[in-house]
């Protein structure tokens, strides 16, 4: 996520828009100075150590994300669709939310993509007794200097897996929540800034409900994607059973980009051209959610705009200086199916959220050239 | 900590940018759909009234007068509203055509047929048989008569009818089926008769309403139900559509009047004037003497005429006369004012001496096959009994015409009386007669060719009464020098009637009736001779039949459209107006006017049955044997036929093939835009090229043209292509992205041409999705892509070879790229998105 949000704090994410899209060109080079000023107020845990240097070149890009999603595939077989997602969701600045039964391989995922890039991994088990300060840290009394030291939570990481985050209660939840919009954490009335680039990876247990927290609908909104991992095919299961038996195969994952190139890479996919006309077909499936008689709650604003932002780090991947609708198409059901709320009267008939996507896709029109002529 | 966390980020259900725009709720669901609110169905149905009743204006012509408009103006109003009814409710709009051809036959009973049906508007068995009737007559009236027809109620309800079809059909093409681009097929079902029957054709003004009512629709369809969907909503105005449609328009109307300069079209060539549908006889076309000429080489043997004579021998009947030579072509002169109607009590003026001795004939006449405002009869009727209908004398042309009937059916009785005509009487007959006559039977223009005045003084040598004179011109043109053929006139291009006409005939010394009558009436007023020409039937054939009336034996004779003829009178002073007959081989030739040097042929008339003088010829009834011509009929050209097949034939090739010469100008145009650019040279010369074809074909050219001035060599290649995979059965999908639409295309192109493929789509996603500074950078105005159009042709090729015959044949005579508009120019987002 852009480091320019932490200057709006109350204004959220509407200004946080206009902010993102203009932040093609001068938006690396402005925000550090801004970031700066922030310090004043309220002193970093660990002011940015390095300025954010010119977006990074497109050899360079795809040697590094080929070598990472390359790493990531020789530790999860079959699943390349999954990794590339996650990759997708890193390079955009999102959160990730893994929804699946237990066991196929959420964490897995999770630390593998913290492995494959060198930067710093917390990990929080969410369990009903946590408590917001063990994720955002807590200020305790140093006899010695008679004042106040503030001790970092597991929030302080580049990577934060959060294990099963439906199990711990309301409170604790928006405490990573926070955290997770706005790239700090306010202790004491402190603020203190969260690394770069900062990603939590969510893993969620659909089958258990039995003494959870589901995440409500305004607080999924905040993860960019969710994957469901499913069972793997035949072969990827057979190759597993191979290769996991006796070695732990995260031990032989080399780190391949460090924090400060990850922290490159976003600002290249920040750089990614929209067309008006993929702007365009964004809103009109935006809208189509709104309408669609089928939903009672469409895909809001953020959506789109993570939507979008997504679209470029996959354009990026795919080593294309411009989105297409195609990234648009591909990324729709990730992005937006965990937003959506089905109608009873439509759910009753068997209608789910990434059905009505598919649905939707198929209907709403790809604009074409500016030019051409319309009604 | 609570308060912290409510500081962040934006609450996700609190006012988001678009609240205000979200729909408060879904409406409730109703049986027959939301109803489609605003003026949009309304508007249409007014443009289609408007466009429809326009172009009917072309018909005018056809009919001759307007009282067919009103009746027809209801039927398609009536076969519209229940369309526009309808469209009302989403659920019921697919049965609008069903609801227009309710309101068709409604607005058909309620118009014409209130007494059979009950409550005056539901149509009842008595209808339909009514309507079989009045079907009938009309196609009597078609098949017999010549435009333009008179507007009786037959033909009211003919047109009428046809009218409210074409309302049903454009309806349906335009709306229901979202083309309103064919609806140019319905306008062009209304000018189809007027186009094939009327010498003028459509006329400017026709072709002006009609493409204006065609570009109503276009326009009004666009904006109003853009792809067949009507736009709710009544406060939305169109924005650019209708003055670019208005724009559009004037550029063709103006485009397609310079056209017919250019180029032969309905009036002349390939249909010569006065032809008509029917094979009947009449007198009534536009230009009598070509009519004469079109009736006698159609060779009809039908009957025309049948009547029975107190003569021994055939009549000659005369319709009309035409006595105005000035002009291009020939008329009777108008009818003089102050006429009283009736036809008793006949005079001619000048009056006929009363001192010359006369006969008196009686002539019982049936007009079964002639539709004609002129009634046939002999010379100098006196009286006419049992006629129907309103009829007028002409005292000074001897002809009786209709004032508000027509001779079909009519069977009436003629009573007679010319003088008796001797050599004597006319050589006798030396004054100069140009005193007694209107000016009219003695005037010629001002451009009579010399070979007129040198021929006619040559035939009349020194001859001194007018009466030699006249046998001169006459023995002339029997002379072996000239020789009778229909078709020579034709082929050498001297058909009809005017002075240079004449010229030519009297050089090349070929011709028929037309000719020869014409040349004799203009040299004998050369020569001093008041004349005229009579148009009618030459003598006959007898029948079997005989009959007795008013104590006098009358025998039947009749006359086929073979009998057809024109024959010149001639004026003499104290004598009155006499026949003569310079056509060699037809009619029969009047024993005053044989040689002067032959001996009277005293044996060559055999004596009337009742005559008050001593043996005498009627003047109207000499024995002839030329009237075996009515025989003749096997193995004769049909000329008109050979003319109107194949230009029939042509025509209709042509409106065939129209869609795809389109077609093939579109897509050589684009491959010449992605090659060389779009330099405006090019969009230039195709419109020129395109206009030929037809309006719909010009208006596409334009509005392509006005599109690819913007377009980059990379989307012209891009919309070729997908116009190519529409014609072969795979229309853009327009959900679908252009990668996945490609994927679509790579069926029909098979995987050889994916290298090809790609190129083309990824010209294609950079110039549209890519950044603008690129796309502009590779596709300025001027730069072509030689290796695109390569791509596009082998792509091309290869959807056309792997394709089945029939699919090629398909695509190349019906392209569905020509009548659906390509998926990527509709695509507005806010119209994909559902309501």
């Amino acid at each position: 996520m852009h480091p320019r949000e932490t200057m709006y704090e109350s204004e959220g994410l509407a200004s946080a828009a206009p902010a993102a899209a203009g932040s093609t060109g001068t938006g690396p080079a402005g925000a550090a100075p801004q970031a700066a000023g922030a310090a004043p107020q309220a002193p970093l845990l660990r002011p940015r150590s390095t300025k954010p240097g010119p977006p990074m070149d497109a050899a360079t890009f795809a040697r590094l994300s080929d070598g990472i999603v390359a790493a990531m595939n020789t530790v999860i077989d079959g699943k390349e669709e999954a990794v590339r997602l996650a990759l997708t969701v890193l390079l955009a600045g999102g959160h990730l939310l893994l929804e699946d039964v237990p066991g196929v391989g959420k964490t897995l995922l999770a630390k593998c993509l913290a492995r494959a890039v060198d930067c710093s991994v917390n990990r929080i088990q969410f369990t009903p007794d946590l408590l917001p300060s063990d994720i955002t840290g807590v200020s305790v009394f140093n006899q010695s200097s008679q004042s106040f030291v503030f001790r970092p939570g597991a929030i302080f990481a580049n990577i934060v897996i959060g294990d099963e985050i439906n199990r711990a209660s309301a409170k604790t939840q928006s405490a990573l929540l926070e955290s997770m919009a706005e790239h700090q954490v306010t202790v004491d009335g402190t603020t203190y800034l969260l690394q770069e680039p900062f990603m939590v990876v969510a893993t969620q247990n659909p089958i258990e409900m039995e003494g959870t927290y589901p995440l409500p609908e305004a607080q999924r909104d905040r993860f960019m994607a969710r994957i469901s991992l499913g069972y793997p095919d035949e072969a990827a299961e057979l190759a597993m059973l191979e290769s996991h038996q006796s070695v732990n195969p995260l031990d032989s994952v080399e780190a391949v980009a460090t924090a400060e190139q990850v922290g490159a890479m976003v600002r290249a996919v920040a750089a990614i051209h929209v067309s008006p006309a993929v702007r365009a077909y964004t809103v009109a499936l935006g809208q189509a959610t709104r309408n669609s008689p089928a939903l009672r709650l469409g895909a809001s604003p953020r959506a789109l705009l993570q939507l979008l932002r997504a679209a470029k780090a996959a354009a990026a991947l795919e080593g294309r200086g411009f989105v297409l609708p195609d990234d648009i198409r591909l990324l729709a059901e990730p992005v937006l199916a965990h937003r959506l709320l089905v109608e009873r009267s439509a759910a009753s008939q068997g209608a789910t959220p990434s059905g009505v996507v598919a649905e939707l896709l198929g209907r709403v029109a790809v604009p074409g050239p500016p030019n051409e002529r319309s009604g | 900590m609570t308060g912290v966390l409510n500081a962040g980020g934006p609450r996700y259900d609190g006012p988001g940018p678009d609240a205000g725009n979200r729909p408060p709720s879904p409406p409730p669901r109703r049986l027959l759909g939301e109803p489609t609110k605003g003026s949009a169905r309304w508007v249409l149905a007014l443009a289609m009234f408007g466009a429809i009743m326009a172009t009917s204006l072309s018909l005018n012509g056809v009919l001759a007068s307007f009282s067919w408009w009103p009746p027809s103006a209801v039927v398609v109003a009536a076969t519209l509203l229940p369309a526009a009814l309808l469209r009302r409710w989403p659920v019921l709009a697919p049965f609008a055509p069903v609801g227009a051809m309710a309101g068709w036959f409604l607005g058909l009973t309620i118009v014409f047929f209130p007494a059979t049906a009950i409550l005056g508007f539901l149509p009842t068995p008595g209808t339909v048989e009514a309507a079989v009737e009045l079907a009938a007559e009309a196609a009597t009236v078609i098949t017999t008569g010549a435009a333009p027809v008179p507007a009786v109620s037959a033909m009211s309800f003919l047109v009428a009818a046809g009218l409210g079809f074409v309302a049903l059909v454009i309806d349906t093409v335009a709306l229901t089926l979202a083309v309103p681009a064919a609806s140019a097929l319905g306008l062009v079902l209304v000018m189809l008769p007027p186009a094939l029957t009327t010498t003028d054709g459509i006329g400017g003004w026709g072709l002006a309403c009609s493409a204006a009512g065609f570009l109503l629709i276009l326009g009004c369809s666009r904006w109003y139900a853009p792809g067949g969907k009507l736009r709710t909503g009544g406060s939305v105005h169109p924005s650019g559509t209708l003055s670019r449609a208005v724009a559009l328009g004037t550029v063709v109307v103006l485009l397609m009047a310079a056209v017919p300069v250019a180029i032969p079209g309905f009036s002349k060539g390939a249909f010569p004037q006065g032809t008509r549908l029917g094979q009947g006889s009449g007198a009534t076309q536009l230009d009598p003497m070509i009519a004469l000429g079109v009736d006698l080489r159609a060779q009809s043997d039908s009957v025309a005429v049948t009547y029975l004579s107190s003569t021994s021998t055939a009549q000659y009947l005369r319709l009309n006369t035409l006595e105005d030579f000035t002009g291009k072509a020939w008329q009777p002169s108008a009818l003089p004012d102050g006429l009283k109607a009736g036809v008793t009590g006949l005079a001619p003026v000048p009056a006929v001496p009363s001192t010359l001795p006369r006969t008196r004939d009686l002539t019982w006449i049936s007009t079964i096959g002639l539709q004609s405002s002129w009634l046939p009869t002999p010379l100098s009727p006196t009286s006419i009994e049992n006629l129907d209908g309103s009829w007028v004398w002409n005292p000074s042309t001897q002809t009786i015409k209709a004032k508000s009937s027509s001779t079909l059916g009519q069977s009436y009785v003629v009573n007679s009386e010319m003088p008796v005509l001797s050599r004597d009487l006319l050589a006798a007959a030396t004054r100069n007669a140009g005193a007694d006559v209107d000016p009219i039977y003695t005037q010629l223009p001002k451009d009579v060719p010399k070979i007129l005045r040198t021929t006619a003084a040559e035939a009349a040598g020194s001859l001194q009464s007018p009466y030699a004179k006249a046998v001169a011109l006459q023995d002339y043109l029997r002379s072996g020098l000239f020789s009778y053929s229909l078709d020579t006139p034709v082929e050498e291009g001297y058909d009809g009637s005017g002075m240079k006409v004449l010229a030519s005939f009297l050089q090349k010394k070929s011709g028929y009736c037309v000719h020869f009558s014409a040349a004799m009436a203009v040299m004998s007023r050369e020569l001093g001779i008041p004349s005229r020409i009579a148009v009618g039937y030459a003598p006959g054939a007898s029948t079997d039949e005989s009959r007795m009336r008013n104590g006098r034996q009358l025998r039947g004779f009749q006359a086929t459209g073979l009998d057809a003829h024109a024959w010149p009178e001639l004026y003499f002073a104290g004598v009155g107006w006499v026949p003569f007959e310079p056509t060699p081989s037809r009619g029969s030739v009047p024993d005053y006017s044989l040689e002067l040097s032959a001996p009277a042929p005293n044996d060559g008339g055999p004596t009337a049955p009742v005559v008050e003088e001593n043996p005498v010829q009627s003047a109207s009834a000499t024995p002839s044997t030329a009237a075996a011509a009515a025989g003749s009929t096997a193995g004769a050209t049909h000329a008109s036929q050979w003319l109107l097949v194949p230009g029939t034939t042509l025509l209709v090739l042509f409106l065939l093939g129209a869609p795809a010469l389109a077609r093939v100008l579109v897509r050589r145009r684009r491959l010449a835009q992605v090659r060389d650019g779009n330099g405006s040279t090019v969009v230039d010369t195709d419109i020129d090229t395109d206009t030929v074809a037809d309006a719909d074909a010009a208006i596409e050219a334009v509005a392509d043209a006005a599109v690819d001035i913007a377009g980059t060599p990379s989307l012209v290649a891009w919309r070729e292509l997908l116009a190519t995979a529409t014609d072969y059965g795979c229309p853009a999908d327009r959900s679908l992205t252009p990668a996945l639409n490609a994927a679509r295309i790579a069926q029909l192109t098979g995987p050889a041409a994916s290298g090809a493929l790609d190129l083309l789509l990824h010209s294609y996603e950079r110039a549209v999705y890519g950044r603008s500074e690129l796309s502009a950078g590779a596709g300025l105005s001027g730069n072509g892509r030689e290796d695109l159009a390569e791509a596009l042709e082998t792509l091309i090729a290869r959807i056309q070879t792997r394709a089945t015959p029939w699919q090629r044949l398909r695509a190349t005579l019906v392209p569905a790229s020509f009548f659906t508009r390509a998926p990527g120019r509709r695509g507005s987002p806010e119209m994909a998105a559902p309501k």
